[in-house]
C-alpha cells in the first residue's frame, strides 16, 4: 500500500515511541518528574553539596528508613493526628459556615473573628495553644484545625449564598420547607464549593500538622523532619520531605475517593477557590 | 359557552382586597406594588395575566403561589384559606428553575420525591409526564444539554406529576426563542386539553393569552391594578388556525388597545427599574 516501507526494526521502536507518548499524554508532570530527578542527581553527584545530597542517597535513606519501622510508626501517628484534625474541621466548618449564611446576626458576629484569624500569623499563636492544652496532643490537634477550618466555613457560606434564589422558591412552591430545603436545594447547590473547601481543608491541615509537630512538641513525622534537620543528615531530611508530600498526595487520592463515594453530583465541575 | 359553563363551576382561587408594598430605596418611602386587587379563578378556568413591566403581575402569580404573604387581604384556595404554598398548587417558572444534578427523569419526579412517594412509582409517574410533554427518550438528559424550550417542557411536566388542581405559570414562555415559544404555545393547547387544569398564565405577550385563556385579566402600573377582564370566547379545541380567525384579531386588538395607552400614557422609564425591585424585595422577603 505504502511506497515507503519501514524497516521491522525501526517500525518496533515508532510503536515503542508512540506507545511512550500515548502513555504520558496528559500526564506531562512525568516528563518534568524524571528530568528534576535526573538533574537532581547529576547536580548532587557533581556539586557534592550538603544540602543538596545526590537523589539516590535519598532514596537509600527512604528505603532504610520504611525497612527499619522510623517512617511507618510516625506516619500512622500523624495520621491519625490529621484525620481528628480534619474531621473537626470539616464538621464544625460545615456548622458554622451554614449558621453564618443562614443568620446575618451569626455572621456579623463572626466574620471579623475569622477575617483576623485567616490574616494573623497561625504560628505566633502556637504559644497561647501550649498555655491552653499542654506540649502534647492538644496542642498538635489544635494546629491542624486552625490552619483548617476557616477554608470549610468560608466555602460552606459562599456556596450557600449563591444558591439561585429562583431553585429555592421552586423547592417552596412544592412545600419543601427547612430541612427538606437543604437537603434538596441548598447543599446540593452548594456543594461545588464546600467540596473545593475540603480539599482546601485537607492540604492546609498537612501544613498544620508539620507545622504543628516540628515546632511543639517533637513526633511524628514533623518530629522526625526537626531531628534530622538540627542534625545536618540531608538525604534522612529529604527522604522525610518527599514522605511528607507523598503523604498529601495520598490523601487527595482518598479525598477524591470519598467525594465518589458520598457526594455525588452537585452541580458542575469543581471550582477552586482559594479562601 | 364555556363561560357559562364556568360560571357554575366551583371557584378555585379567590383573593379578595390584595395590596402589597415593598420598601424602596428612599428612607421611610414605600412602594405600592398592587393595590386593591380582586382576582377569581374557576375550576377548569385558564384564565391569563397581562401587563407591562412594573404591574406587579408576577407579585400576584407569587402571592396566589403562597411565596409571598400579601401586605393585606385574603387567599382562598378550594374554599381553605391559603398562608403558603400547598399540594393543590404547582407553579412553572420563567427561568425553568431546573435542578442542575438530576436528569430529566429525576427533575420532574422532584415534587413527588418531597412527597415521600418511594422511587419506582414516580420514576414511573415522571416518565408518563415527560411523554405527555414529548420529551420521551430524554429521560436521561441534564439540563444543561437541553434547549430552553425542552427546558420549559419539563419544567411543565414536573409542575404536572404532583396532579395539582391549579396550575401557576409565570411568563413560561418569556426565556425561549419566537419559533419554539408559537410552538409550545400549541403544545399548552393540547396538554390543557389532556389534563383540564385550573390555570393561572402570566404573559406581556396579548396573543398567546388570548390563544390560550378562557379569559384575560389586564393589569396596569403604579400601583399595579387589575383594569379590565375581557371573555375570550373562541371555541375550543382551538389551533394553529385560530390565530387566523377575525374574532382572535378583534380580542386581541382590543386588549392591546387598552394596554397601548397605559404604555403610551405612561412612558415609565423607571417602571422596568422599579419591578426590578420590587422582584428583588419579593425574593429578600
Amino acid at each position: 500500500m505504502n511506497a515507503i516501507v519501514p524497516a521491522r526494526g525501526l517500525r518496533a521502536e515508532f510503536t515503542g515511541f508512540a506507545r511512550l507518548f500515548a502513555f504520558v499524554r496528559g500526564r506531562e508532570w512525568i516528563v518534568l518528574a524524571v528530568a528534576l530527578a535526573l538533574g537532581w542527581e547529576l547536580a548532587g553527584r557533581a556539586g557534592h553539596w550538603l544540602f543538596l545530597p545526590p537523589l539516590s542517597a535519598i532514596v537509600r535513606a527512604l528505603v532504610k528508613m520504611f525497612a527499619d519501622g522510623t517512617l511507618p510508626a510516625v506516619l500512622a501517628g500523624s495520621a491519625l493526628t490529621l484525620a481528628a484534625g480534619v474531621a473537626i474541621s470539616v464538621s464544625c466548618g460545615l456548622l458554622i459556615g451554614a449558621a453564618m449564611a443562614q443568620w446575618r446576626i451569626i455572621d456579623e458576629a463572626l466574620r471579623p473573628f475569622i477575617d483576623a484569624m485567616m490574616s494573623a500569623p497561625i504560628i505566633a499563636l502556637i504559644p497561647v495553644f501550649i498555655a491552653l492544652f499542654g506540649v502534647e496532643y492538644g496542642t498538635r490537634l489544635a494546629t491542624v484545625v486552625v490552619f483548617s477550618i476557616f477554608p470549610v466555613i468560608l466555602n460552606t457560606y459562599e456556596g450557600l449564598r449563591v444558591v439561585d434564589p429562583t431553585l429555592v422558591d421552586m423547592g417552596r412552591s412544592f412545600g419543601a420547607r427547612g430541612a427538606d430545603l437543604y437537603r434538596h436545594i441548598r447543599l446540593p447547590a452548594a456543594l461545588p464549593l464546600i467540596r473545593a473547601g475540603f480539599h482546601l481543608c485537607m492540604l492546609r491541615g498537612v501544613r498544620g500538622l508539620v507545622n504543628g509537630e516540628v515546632l511543639i512538641s517533637v513526633v511524628g513525622i514533623g518530629g522526625v523532619l526537626q531531628t534530622y534537620g538540627a542534625a545536618f543528615a540531608m538525604p534522612q531530611l529529604w527522604a522525610v520531605i518527599f514522605t511528607i508530600v507523598a503523604f498529601a498526595f495520598a490523601l487527595l487520592g482518598i479525598e477524591r475517593l470519598l467525594v465518589r463515594l458520598f457526594m455525588k453530583g452537585g452541580g458542575a465541575s469543581m471550582r477552586e477557590e482559594a479562601a | 359557552m364555556n363561560t357559562a359553563l364556568h360560571e357554575r363551576a366551583p371557584l378555585a382561587i379567590v383573593a379578595r382586597g390584595i395590596a402589597k408594598a415593598y420598601r424602596s430605596s428612599q428612607p421611610g418611602g414605600s412602594l405600592s406594588v398592587l393595590e386593591g386587587v380582586d382576582f377569581t379563578l374557576r375550576a377548569g378556568e385558564f384564565v391569563s395575566i397581562v401587563g407591562p413591566s412594573g404591574c406587579g403581575k408576577t407579585t400576584l402569580l407569587r402571592i396566589l403561589a403562597g411565596l409571598v404573604a400579601p401586605g393585606q387581604g385574603s387567599l382562598e384556595v378550594l374554599g381553605k384559606v391559603a398562608d403558603g404554598p400547598g399540594p393543590e398548587r404547582a407553579m412553572v417558572f420563567q427561568s425553568f428553575a431546573l435542578l442542575p444534578w438530576l436528569d430529566a427523569l429525576d427533575n420532574v419526579a422532584f415534587g413527588l420525591e418531597l412527597r415521600n412517594i418511594p422511587r419506582e412509582e414516580r420514576s414511573a409517574i415522571a416518565a408518563d409526564y415527560l411523554k405527555l410533554v414529548g420529551l420521551s427518550g430524554f429521560e436521561h438528559a441534564y439540563p444543561r444539554q437541553l434547549s430552553g424550550g425542552m427546558q420549559q417542557r419539563i419544567g411543565l411536566a414536573r409542575a404536572l406529576a404532583v396532579d395539582p388542581a391549579i396550575l401557576l405559570m409565570d411568563e413560561p414562555l418569556g426565556a425561549v426563542d419566537a419559533l419554539t415559544r408559537s410552538w409550545l404555545q400549541l403544545d399548552l393547547l393540547r396538554i390543557w386539553d389532556e389534563t383540564r387544569k385550573s390555570v393561572v398564565f402570566v404573559t406581556h405577550d396579548v396573543g398567546e393569552a388570548v390563544l390560550l385563556s378562557d379569559r384575560v385579566v389586564v393589569m396596569g402600573t403604579r400601583p399595579g391594578r387589575i383594569l379590565e377582564e375581557r371573555v375570550i370566547d373562541l371555541p375550543r379545541p382551538r389551533s394553529d388556525a385560530t390565530r387566523e380567525s377575525a374574532r382572535f384579531n378583534e380580542l386581541s386588538m382590543q386588549i392591546w388597545r387598552s394596554l397601548k395607552e397605559m404604555v403610551i400614557e405612561r412612558p415609565s422609564v423607571g417602571a422596568e427599574r422599579r419591578s426590578r425591585e420590587a422582584r428583588a424585595g419579593a425574593r429578600a422577603s
